[in-house]
């Protein structure tokens, strides 16, 4: 009987394999994606809270509406990049890798290895859904296209502003209720109120302890940068953008724009406007300041750092100062390296058909919450959350996460989706966020950058000069920022020598080559 | 083969250095080639000292160099001494419960993570919610920005350093310490040596030897400066001495996956650590007769 069996389960197995071998099997559209029942293995990072994935609600049933088998081999967020380049360096690959955040220059690494697919050729039949996402959004197609052509990934999608916009703006209300102040329309506004916020004692303690502003240098660089018309093609890149004036590639922190920037900053944080801490300042500094009611302006996706309590005092900005850019807008590209196919794959076509429908409308909502009225319910303002049976079991041990972590694997990111609304429901997708957001989507730049993508050439060029440059401008203008250093002519034009000296006119050249690259693939050239 | 009892008490050492210290080795042919996971160690492309061309020819090698050298002698002047001043102090004393009192507060720091003790550093020098500023305050001072001050970062960090690894460091010397034959002492006192004296000349002598292993033992991490205190104590504005090598090779070869450049570079700091031991076995060997091997 035994032998029986296992000559039965061999006999399964080869054909299985004999099945897996042949393409054909897969369907043009719709479920399910395969005429017979094949399996895929799939290499899943899973963060501490989520159960092994197969335990999820909607796993199971997407095998059945497939008809495609997967077996999961989980492995901890935190050791996922080791074990990836472990299971590239043995050959003993899974099928695909899932949420494994593969880096752009590994995906390049592995693929001109051979190790992993290039997905290009296949995605006009068998992922239409997200290529005509793709084409409609240029700069997703610029960020996972190798300089080469190749694709070797599918990525994670941020669709609306409010979750592209990496911080927003937040006014502390009750504060300029006190200073009897509006929002400023002016750069000479912006500063009155700092000054105002610092000096007026709207926290009335009698002591001058308010701090108008916080946040990480690296931060408020963005910020002021686009107070001067820098930074004009988004937060992916904070060291070059476009010289309006000549159209050519320029060093934002070498531009008389970013000068200017300095100086206004330095005024600043002279008077005591800008945090005097901000060199060390971290999330948890400034949640403390606002539970201790010293900030005035705070930078933020959302409102889910604060107490409940601090969260109160602030509302979200209306609009930015006139002819200033914000700056800190991503593409729509979230992250590369989602969804990765491997050598060992032998029906790409069908991994590429299971992966496509997280990428339509109804996927997203089913990716994130699985199905209507079982797992998730619709609320009367139009947006989705899990059912009653899920949410009422959270309590002070079992997080949110953990929750929706029995319904579907989004939680910990990089997933092979979209960040689309209402399928997807993020705590910047909540309405005071969103109002931010809106509010200063239309002082974004027309053109953001995506993360750029190299040739081994122009890698070599920006790790090497590159990073050194990166690393003595930051010092140097924090220097500046703090007033360490004096911004005089002398010293900036000493610093500009040096900057020239590291490397600037040869990492300058570089990015012209990647920028007109990319600025073609997105069609802004 | 007499012994053969007792070589096999040894090899489960052996067989451990053979697996875990030296087979790992053949990782070293990474710092010659680009390395490609798929290809392995022997078929990625050679690239010969490319990578060791590209750390000295990058506009900040020098100064990094110089950086750790610089703070790995500091470190060394400050964390040695006062360990073996500690353990002195403590074989001085009478009083039993006072001296494991102290001992106890102080191995207490050792086992605090790098990460709590920076963060403590951190807080604690703070301009406005610092202890340290609360008392330069007290005192009528003006605080100090004691994080973004780069003249502040080497005395924080071998202050802190010297706090965390002190008491336990001192461990090893009290041990040699308790060795020393108590007849000595007795013989000394008869004789009317004052306490001065027999510290001087026998307490001290009797543990020159650990003292002189230790430091050689020491000399040997000189280039390789424990990569996370430094990282974490790292501010824009402390960059100029805060640099080194194995933040360098963090930022460089951990975040951007670049295998063979960082290995490039632990290889260099391992060869120069090598030739340290090396020379100050060497020395110890010739003045104190005392030595590794």
């Amino acid at each position: 009987m035994k032998k029986l069996l296992s000559l039965a389960l061999c006999l399964m197995l080869v054909l299985g394999c004999v099945a897996v071998a042949d393409a054909g099997i897969v369907t043009a559209s719709g479920f399910p994606v395969v005429t017979e029942p094949i399996k895929l293995t799939v290499m899943a990072s899973q963060s501490a809270v989520q159960p092994d994935f197969s335990e999820m609600y909607i796993i199971p049933l997407y095998d059945q509406m497939t008809g495609i088998t997967v077996d999961w081999q989980c492995v901890s967020s935190k050791v996922r990049s080791e074990k990836v380049s472990n299971a590239i360096s043995s050959g003993d690959m899974p099928d695909i890798f899932f949420k494994c955040n593969i880096s752009a220059a590994n995906l390049q690494k592995y693929g001109k290895a051979g190790s992993i697919i290039d997905l290009a050729p296949y995605l006009e039949e068998y992922a239409p859904n997200f290529l005509a996402y793709a084409q409609e959004n240029p700069d997703v197609l610029a960020a996972i296209t190798t300089p080469d052509g190749q694709i070797y990934s599918l990525p994670m999608v941020a669709d609306a502003p409010a979750t592209r916009m990496a911080k927003k703006l937040y006014y502390n209300q009750e504060w300029m209720e006190k200073l009897g102040l509006s929002e400023p329309e002016t750069l000479d506004d912006l500063y009155d109120l700092l000054y105002a916020m610092r000096h007026g004692d709207p926290n009335g303690n009698g002591e001058e302890d308010e701090v108008p502003m916080s946040e990480t240098t690296s931060t408020l660089f963005q910020i002021f940068a686009g107070l001067f018309g820098a930074q004009n093609r988004g937060t992916h890149s904070t060291e070059y953008d476009i010289d309006p004036e000549t159209g050519a590639v320029r060093h934002i922190k070498t531009s008389d724009a970013f000068r200017e920037c300095l100086e206004f900053m330095n005024k600043c944080y002279a008077d005591g406007l800008i945090d005097q801490e901000c060199i060390t300042a971290n999330d948890e500094h400034i949640k403390g300041l606002a539970a201790q009611d010293k900030l005035g302006i705070y930078f933020a996706t959302n409102l889910a750092l604060l107490a409940a309590d601090d969260a109160a005092r602030f509302t979200p900005a209306t609009r930015w100062v006139d002819g200033a850019v914000w700056t800190v807008m991503r593409s729509h590209l979230h992250s590369v390296g989602a969804f990765v196919v491997t050598s060992k794959c032998e029906n790409i076509e069908a991994a590429l058909r299971w992966v496509d429908y997280f990428y339509t409308p109804e996927g997203i909502i089913f990716y994130h919450f699985g199905v209507k009225d079982e797992t998730y319910v619709e609320n009367e303002d139009g947006s989705l959350s899990y059912a009653p049976k899920y949410l009422e079991q959270i309590t002070g041990d079992v997080s949110y996460d953990e929750v929706a972590s029995q319904v579907s694997p989004c939680m910990g990111g990089n997933n092979p989706s979209m960040m689309a609304y209402p399928g997807y429901s993020g705590m910047e997708l909540t309405p005071i966020p969103m109002a931010s957001a809106a509010a200063l989507l239309p002082y974004t730049s027309d053109i953001i950058w995506p993360i750029l993508t190299y040739t081994d050439e122009e890698l070599a060029v920006v790790n090497k000069e590159g990073s050194d440059l990166n690393s003595y401008t930051k010092q140097t203008c924090t220097e500046f920022l703090t007033g360490e250093r004096e911004l005089t002519d002398e010293e900036w034009a000493a610093y500009k020598a040096r900057c020239e000296e590291i490397g600037l006119s040869k990492m300058l050249e570089t990015m012209e080559g990647v920028i007109d690259r990319v600025e073609k693939v997105i069609g802004a050239r | 083969m007499k012994y053969w009892d007792l070589y096999l008490i040894l090899l489960p050492t052996v067989v451990y250095f053979i697996v875990f210290k030296y087979l790992p080795m053949v990782g070293l042919t990474m710092a010659f080639n680009d390395y490609m996971p798929n290809l392995g160690y022997f078929r990625s492309p050679f690239v010969g000292l490319g990578f060791f061309h590209r750390f000295f020819s990058s506009y900040f090698s020098l100064t990094i160099i110089f950086n750790t050298l610089i703070l790995s002698a500091l470190n060394l002047l400050f964390t040695f001494p006062l360990p073996i001043v500690l353990a002195l102090l403590l074989n001085e004393m009478r009083a039993k419960g006072y001296k494991k009192l102290i001992q106890t507060v102080t191995y207490a720091p050792h086992f605090l993570s790098t990460v709590v003790v920076v963060g403590m550093v951190t807080s604690f020098c703070s301009p406005s919610t610092g202890v340290v500023n609360d008392i330069i305050k007290f005192f009528g001072g003006e605080p100090i920005y004691f994080m973004a001050k780069r003249e502040w970062f080497r005395p924080l960090y071998i202050i802190s350093e010297v706090w965390s690894t002190m008491g336990w460091n001192s461990i090893i010397f009290l041990s040699a310490l308790t060795g020393i034959d108590q007849q000595m002492y007795e013989a000394a006192r008869i004789d009317g040596a004052s306490r001065l004296q027999t510290l001087n000349r026998i307490t001290f002598p009797s543990i020159l030897p650990t003292v002189s292993i230790m430091l050689i033992i020491n000399c040997g991490h000189v280039m390789s400066l424990g990569f996370e205190k430094v990282y974490l104590m790292q501010t824009d504005l402390n960059l100029d001495v805060s640099r080194v090598i194995s933040t360098y090779v963090y930022e460089q070869g951990i975040l951007k996956t670049e295998t063979s450049y960082s290995t490039a570079i632990g290889l260099m700091n391992s060869v120069v650590n090598f030739i340290l031991v090396i020379t100050v076995n060497a020395i110890s060997r010739k003045v104190g007769e005392v030595s590794l091997w």
